[in-house]
């Protein structure tokens, strides 16, 4: 395998060995200690004999790691590369859902599947077909279908149009676009990724589109770094990023709630945005914004991520994090709809947590004057 | 010389061991050498820089009568002075040397391609030859080097340099732009790797370069402008009034009345001082100043008196100016500007500025002197109790790529190491651990220290803390993994000391424009050659002394110090310098008087006088850039050793062979050339399709040297030089930016692809930039096809 290249390719190499790395992980506690240093030193010293799977599959991806180390190692896309690899070798990292959102990604991937994507749309919602502002749905309406029990998930969706709304614009939304590939590209599956990119890129660039805008933080990263054909004069943003330009546009009615911000991996440690989410919560009248004791960069991981490996390590760190919500704020917001899910799923059976959690988007529209 | 006297040109082609050699078939670029005009001896030496090299080139001027020398080696700015040298000692002008760089811009910089590399350095040695032939012995001009020095800076390497050249009789301004002299030196207790007590060392060498007949001490005082050139520096000193005469006992009776107060800078704002105040009780001069940002008294309004009414003596004036322009003629000039201590306040995780109780190595250097905010004990900021335990985390702000600043810092390792000492000197039973990467103790007696902290029990734990919190009980959580052990640490310390790291000072873009000299990557000021010339900077005259040029402890700054002095003296003792000869000559036939020189000179060097139709060259004035050589529309001007024809024979012989894969590049002496030395010696990879030639500015290429190029058939040009701002000879770059702007018009209009002529900056330290503009450069040249050269050579053509 080309391990040299990626060694390589993700500064690997530099590792001073510092160990920043291992308690800036997650998944290091009193019982388990999760170490990028030892992990990359083992490789280094022994090649792909060095490798554990185990450990591969067991990265979060969340770029904590990278975020402290002085020698600018990419652990994450480390990860990535190695993923790829094991991949080909028949290793996999376990599914969650019994593997059915996988699949589905991997249908969408041939290209023929005929979805059922906008159903959802109604009246109240106002889209145009030939406005220049495409809304990138994502998986939402997979969610509703699989992921019931932890809300809807269109909801976000709506609600993102409901703003867009309020502020002028009628976004376009392509009725047969595909998963962005985010899980296929961080789970090592490779060219069911390229595949979903290049009907992604197809159909996008025929849509003379000139901004898209995304709710999910994993769409807007993915087609950020790893679209190479998009068009390069379509701009990309996420909602709260967009949102955020245009605070002086939105008005909201008073909310008294206290609540605090999750900040996700993707929108926050990858894309770096942290601000324009907490602006806008701050743009509702009467809402108290409170901030959990490690947020922005230093902000937790929700647990999981590619539908994978979910575990009583996840759960200990979502119940942990979501303790904390709990004894600060009535109300944990994200503008993730993985770290919403993560952490719904987790509050089930935990009744002593006395908290909510509630999608960004979901709770501006809320917010929004009649 | 004789016209029509008959040229013979030696070349040799030097291996430099493997250096070349390993790349270069140096046999094959010296067969090709006999193959060109007026090479009557070639030769391929081992090493032509060693004395039997050097001697066969005297013994072959006598033998062959060779009257041009061409060496193929390194860099001219490396032997250009040794083989001159040699051809002087032959009776040989040392102008009639030219030199082919086949090391840094060939061997060096095409490590695998022998092929490539080789078919370069043969064109290379062929520019050359071509230079050769028409080249012209010159006289040196000598002028005079004044026996006075300017040193910026009066930390303990600038006082060491004034005492220095003080001390060997010369004249010195020692020009400070703080109230004292004396630099971080004075705020630190003990020094490592003896621990003497550092104000002790130091305070008698203020008070003696205070004192010193030659040495004039300016404090308060920055340098506003330089003119001239070596030996002969005209310098303007801004210096601000302290409001305070010399009369002044610093008695004190004044700071008991002042009803200002605000944090005291020397002790880190861990103290406070009052409006009118002395530095620290050593301070030199030794008198009080008024801080008029702070003072209730503005110029023409006296809201306070007080501090006049408490002054028995009555040496506090506010009717002083508040500023004075002072104007001094210095030889030289040694910049010891020193250094800033890294803010931690980035690394948000260790929590310093948030928790009092977290200190830097500087805050505890106060904290730990005698006459510092606790008088010398160790206490916790936040209670005032003594720490039972001491933490310290190395590399703060060093070796980091994107929160802080990549290069090591030098002393933070045995500042630690000192401090550790200290306190276990005065309580042994404080538990003091260090939490490190790599230690680093690498100077005479470092090792012997770094041991006894060991002895003393310090503990070393390798593993840098991720962060830090606080417990509630007001001790600090220091959380990491020790990485011997791969096993996890928390551990509560009572105080935290960060390490941090030594950076360029915020104003060293003023000081480098003032001088004319260069900074590496990380801001530190450059060196003229990092072994050989590690004193000197590009500037003549211009020496660098202290943590200015790279952080370094007291000693090594203190050496630098007196090599820098060295280094003036040497200039001075002599009295005078000879200049090369590379100003211009007007031919009085040729020249219309019509100014266009005139206008383009940075220095007014030139003057045109319409009426007698001739220009007139100020020989003190000009530093032979050749800005106005390069303006000239009748060809009036020759740029003495960079003359039109010289450089248009180079033009035609870089572009004699397969022109349409070749980028031609123009580079500046002082930037843009040592750039591209520099991505030779850091081993930088790239194409091999360049070949350069040098200008001693940017602003000596003229439109015909281009045009010629194209017209040959070369796929791309590049003008580099030196970044605008950095121009060696203050703005004549900016004719270059007007020029290749209208050049590149003039090719659109030909229907030439105007992408195909580049314009780049690039400083000295940018090796990287260097190499990656030739790959951005081989780019273009594959873009361009034979038919785009056939058009260009026909389009331009037509104009002629």
């Amino acid at each position: 395998m080309e391990l040299d290249e990626a060694v390589r390719d993700t500064n690997v190499q530099m590792c001073y060995s510092c160990g920043k790395c291992t308690l800036a992980c997650p998944l290091t506690h009193d019982d388990h200690i999760y170490s990028p240093r030892r992990i990359v030193e083992t490789i280094l010293a022994h090649g792909e004999e060095g490798i554990s799977p185990a450990e591969m599959w067991e990265c979060l991806t969340c770029n904590a790691c990278s975020t402290y180390c002085p020698s600018d190692v990419r652990f994450p896309a480390f990860v990535r590369e190695v993923r790829g690899e094991l991949v080909k070798d028949g290793s996999y990292g376990e599914c969650s859902h019994a593997g059915i959102l996988h699949s589905m990604m991997r249908l969408m991937a041939g290209g023929q599947l005929k979805q059922k994507r906008l159903e959802w749309l109604d009246d109240s919602l106002e889209t145009s077909p030939r406005s220049n502002v495409l809304l990138f749905v994502g998986c939402a309406p997979y969610y509703d279908a699989v992921l019931a029990e932890h809300g809807s998930h269109t909801e976000t969706t709506k609600s993102a149009i409901k703003l867009l709304n309020s502020i002028g614009i009628k976004p376009r939304l392509l009725k047969d676009e595909v998963c962005c590939g985010h899980d296929m590209l961080w789970t090592g599956e490779t060219e069911t990724f390229e595949d979903l990119a290049r009907i992604n890129t197809e159909r996008i660039n025929k849509a003379k589109v000139k901004k898209i805008i995304f709710t999910c933080p994993e769409c807007y990263d993915t087609f950020k770094e790893n679209y190479k054909d998009l068009r390069e004069d379509i701009e990309l943003h996420h909602l709260a990023q967009f949102l955020g330009d245009r605070i002086d546009d939105l008005e909201f009615k008073e909310n008294g709630k206290k609540v605090t911000f999750q900040d996700s991996c993707r929108l926050g440690r990858f894309q770096g945005i942290y601000e324009p989410p907490r602006d806008l919560l701050l743009a509702v009248p009467g809402l108290e914004l409170v901030e959990m004791e490690d947020n922005r960069k230093k902000s937790v991981c929700c647990g999981t991520s590619c539908w994978m490996n979910c575990d009583q390590e996840s759960k200990r760190i979502q119940v942990e994090r979501l303790e904390e919500a709990s004894t600060i704020a009535d109300m944990m917001i994200t503008a993730c709809p993985k770290c919403l899910i993560h952490y719904r799923c987790a509050m089930d059976g935990q009744s002593k947590l006395d908290t909510d959690v509630k999608d960004l988007f979901v709770m501006l529209a809320e917010s929004l004057e009649p | 010389m004789d016209e029509e006297e008959e040229i013979r040109i030696g070349v040799y082609v030097c291996h430099c061991g493997l250096n070349i050699g390993a790349t270069v078939d140096c046999e094959e670029v010296a067969e090709h050498a006999k193959t060109l005009d007026d090479v009557v001896y070639t030769e391929h030496q081992m090493y032509t820089c060693s004395e039997p090299g050097q001697q066969q080139i005297r013994d072959d001027i006598k033998e062959h009568r060779l009257n041009r020398v061409v060496v193929a080696s390194c860099s001219p700015k490396l032997h250009e002075e040794t083989f001159r040298n040699a051809c002087e000692e032959a009776g040989l002008n040392k102008y009639l040397l030219e030199m082919a760089n086949i090391r840094e811009h060939c061997s060096w910089v095409h490590l695998h391609e022998k092929e490539g590399a080789t078919d370069k350095a043969k064109d290379l040695v062929a520019m050359a030859v071509a230079k050769a032939r028409l080249l012209r012995p010159q006289i040196e001009k000598k002028v005079p080097v004044k026996k006075s020095a300017m040193v910026i800076g009066g930390g303990v390497a600038g006082i060491q340099a004034a005492l220095d050249l003080g001390d060997c009789g010369y004249k010195v301004y020692l020009v400070e732009k703080e109230a004292s002299i004396g630099g971080r030196m004075a705020q630190i207790d003990k020094t490592f790797p003896t621990m003497d007590c550092s104000i002790c060392i130091l305070a008698p060498k203020m008070s003696e370069v205070g004192r010193h007949p030659n040495v004039e001490v300016l404090t308060n005082a920055t340098v506003k402008h330089i003119d001239g050139y070596i030996g002969n520096f005209s310098v303007l000193i801004s210096q601000k009034t302290r409001y305070v005469t010399d009369e002044c006992t610093v008695c004190d009776d004044c700071t008991d009345v002042c009803p200002v107060t605000t944090p005291n800078e020397f002790d880190l704002g861990l103290t406070t001082r009052k409006a009118i105040y002395i530095p620290f009780p050593q301070a030199i001069p030794s008198s009080f100043i008024v801080d008029m940002d702070l003072c209730l008294n503005e110029a023409n309004v006296r809201a306070c008196n007080k501090c006049i009414e408490a002054c028995e003596r009555e040496c506090i004036d506010f009717d002083m100016d508040p500023e004075k322009e002072i104007q001094i003629e210095v030889g030289t000039i040694i910049v010891a500007t020193g250094m800033k201590t890294f803010d931690p306040r980035d690394l948000e995780e260790y929590g310093y500025g948030r928790y009092p109780d977290v200190l830097t190595t500087l805050e505890f250097e106060r904290l730990i002197n005698a006459s510092g905010p606790t008088e010398g004990h160790l206490i916790r900021p936040s209670d005032g109790e003594q720490p039972k335990n001491v933490a310290f985390i190395q590399c703060v702000g060093s070796r980091t790529e994107d929160r802080g600043n990549p290069y090591c810092s030098n002393i933070c390792c045995m500042e630690t190491i000192k401090d550790a000492l200290l306190i276990k000197e005065h309580w042994p039973e404080i538990e003091i651990t260090v939490f490190y990467m790599d230690i680093r103790a690498f100077g005479k007696g470092f090792e012997d220290l770094y041991k006894r902290a060991r002895q003393e029990g310090v503990r070393f734990i390798r593993g840098l803390p991720f962060d830090i919190k606080k417990n509630p009980d007001g001790t600090l959580r220091v959380r990491g993994e020790n990485t011997t052990l791969q096993e996890i640490y928390e551990s509560d310390f009572g105080v935290v000391i960060l390490s941090i790291g030594l950076e360029p000072q915020d104003d060293k873009e003023d000081v480098q424009r003032l001088l004319n000299i260069s900074t590496d990557s990380n801001g530190f000021f450059l060196e003229a050659h990092p072994k050989l010339k590690p004193i000197d900077t590009s500037t003549g005259g211009v020496f660098l002394a202290g943590t200015a040029e790279a952080p370094k402890d007291i000693k090594e700054s203190v050496t630098q110090a007196s090599a820098a002095a060295a280094r003036a003296n040497r200039l001075m003792i002599r009295g005078e310098v000879t200049v090369e000869a590379l100003t211009p000559i007007v031919d009085a036939e040729l020249c219309t008087g019509c100014g266009a020189c005139e206008k383009v000179c940075p220095y007014g060097a030139i003057t045109a006088d319409k009426e007698a139709k001739l220009a007139t060259v100020v020989e003190a004035a000009c530093t032979g850039c050749g800005t106005c050589g390069a303006e000239c529309p009748t060809g009036a001007i020759t740029m003495r050793h960079f003359t039109d024809d010289q450089i248009m024979a180079q033009v035609d012989h870089a572009l004699e062979r397969d022109p349409q894969d070749k980028v031609l590049v123009f580079a500046c002496n002082w930037c843009s050339y040592a750039g591209a030395d520099l991505a030779g010696v850091s081993r930088i990879q790239y194409p091999t399709s360049s070949r350069v030639i040098r200008t001693m500015c940017s602003g000596r290429v003229a439109e015909k040297f281009v045009m010629r190029a194209f017209e040959k058939g070369a796929a791309a040009v590049l003008v580099s030089g030196c970044h605008l701002q950095d121009c060696h000879y203050i703005s004549a770059n900016q004719q270059t930016v007007k020029r290749v702007k209208r050049w590149k018009k003039k090719l659109e209009r030909k229907g030439i692809d105007p992408d195909r002529l580049q314009l780049e900056w690039i400083s000295a330290a940018e090796a990287d930039r260097f190499a990656s503009k030739m790959k951005e450069m081989d780019e273009i040249v594959s873009q361009v096809t034979k038919k785009d050269i056939s058009k260009t050579k026909k389009a331009l053509k037509a104009k002629a």
